[in-house]
């Protein structure tokens, strides 16, 4: 399959966007690669002459050089953060779905969380939501979700402890904290003008 | 020892300037951006005229933010000559200067030893080939 320009650009955007890339920092390179793909079209030369035959490569390699700080020391941070929202969903969806104020908390779940943190943290899975095809993703989801049954069925039991309602809510409440401090502090882009 | 003769197929002798460029790719971007500032297409434009042509034009950006996180260069904004919208262009630093003129001479000193052996290693397989015409 050729890309076009605006294909690679974007491609190239989302990869640095989930790879943590300041946004500003990403308009930058978005718009120092169209410049060449168009200075490139207009020499006629195709734009992979510009990007390679991979385009993967071209752009972690662009990421990894831009980015200050090293991927290996942001991987245990990711791992925590990653546990942590994942603990936060399975804790609220159990209430939800199970419509009760307690949630038995079993070595499945346990399994399921790091599972998730793992495939979240170590694998780009963004690539999988975004430009994989249909068939791959139907694959992916049939796969995915039948490994957490095998989760749960072999780790069904025992019931490792309970998390009551209130025990959820208090788990969520520095996720919440945070969302809200970053909606409400001004976005360093914005500029007063008298 | 008879003499033997390599002759290196198209895509391996690719392969070998595609190294041999990417151990010096910095210093080149380094004289290019030293000349006058230039932006991205203009660094490429200038390695093809003086005979190097990459195999992925872009590769020169990761090595370029490479360049500029390391101090050697900075970058700015500016109009092109051509026209059109703000371009980003790269300048030499004051440490940018240093360690071209540093990577110049350390450049010299390894093409000159590996010329001397290169063309020593001729001049063996020459006598060998006058030794086995006699």
């Amino acid at each position: 399959m050729t890309l076009t320009a605006d294909d690679i650009l974007d491609r190239c955007r989302s990869e640095w966007l989930f790879r943590d890339l300041p946004e500003a920092e990403v308009d930058d390179m978005v718009a120092e690669l169209r410049d060449h793909l168009d200075d490139a079209s207009g020499a006629g030369r195709p734009p992979a002459a510009v990007v390679g035959e991979d385009l993967n490569a071209f752009a972690s390699a662009w990421a990894a050089e831009r980015r200050a700080e090293r991927p290996r020391r942001r991987t245990p941070r990711q791992l925590a953060l990653h546990a942590y929202s994942g603990a936060a969903a399975l804790l609220l969806g159990h209430h939800l779905v199970g419509w009760s104020a307690r949630v038995e908390v079993v070595p499945g779940s346990v399994a399921a969380i790091g599972l998730f943190a793992a495939l979240m943290s170590c694998t780009p899975y963004w690539r999988a939501l975004l430009h994989w095809p249909l068939g791959r993703w139907m694959a992916l989801c049939f796969g995915f979700s039948a490994l957490l049954l095998a989760l749960f069925l072999v780790g069904g039991a025992p019931v490792l402890f309970s998390v009551p309602l209130w025990g959820t809510a208090l788990f969520c409440l520095p996720a919440f904290a945070v969302a809200a401090a970053s909606r409400l502090r001004p976005s360093p882009d914005q500029t007063f003008t008298g | 020892m008879r003499r033997m003769t390599i002759a290196l197929p198209g895509a391996a002798a690719d392969q070998r300037r595609t190294q041999l460029l990417r151990g010096v790719l910095d210093l080149c971007l380094l004289a290019l951006i030293a000349e006058r500032p230039r932006y991205g297409f203009e660094i490429v434009s200038g390695l093809a005229e003086n005979g190097l042509e990459l195999v992925s034009e872009g590769s020169i950006y990761p090595l370029l933010a490479r360049l500029q996180k390391g101090g050697l260069i900075d970058a700015y904004r500016a109009p092109s000559p051509s026209g059109g919208a703000p371009r980003k262009y790269y300048r030499l630093t004051g440490e940018g200067r240093a360690a071209l003129t540093a990577g110049r001479t350390t450049w010299q000193g390894f093409a000159t030893a590996v010329d001397r052996t290169l063309s020593d290693t001729q001049s063996g397989e020459t006598d060998e080939t006058h030794d086995a015409d006699r």
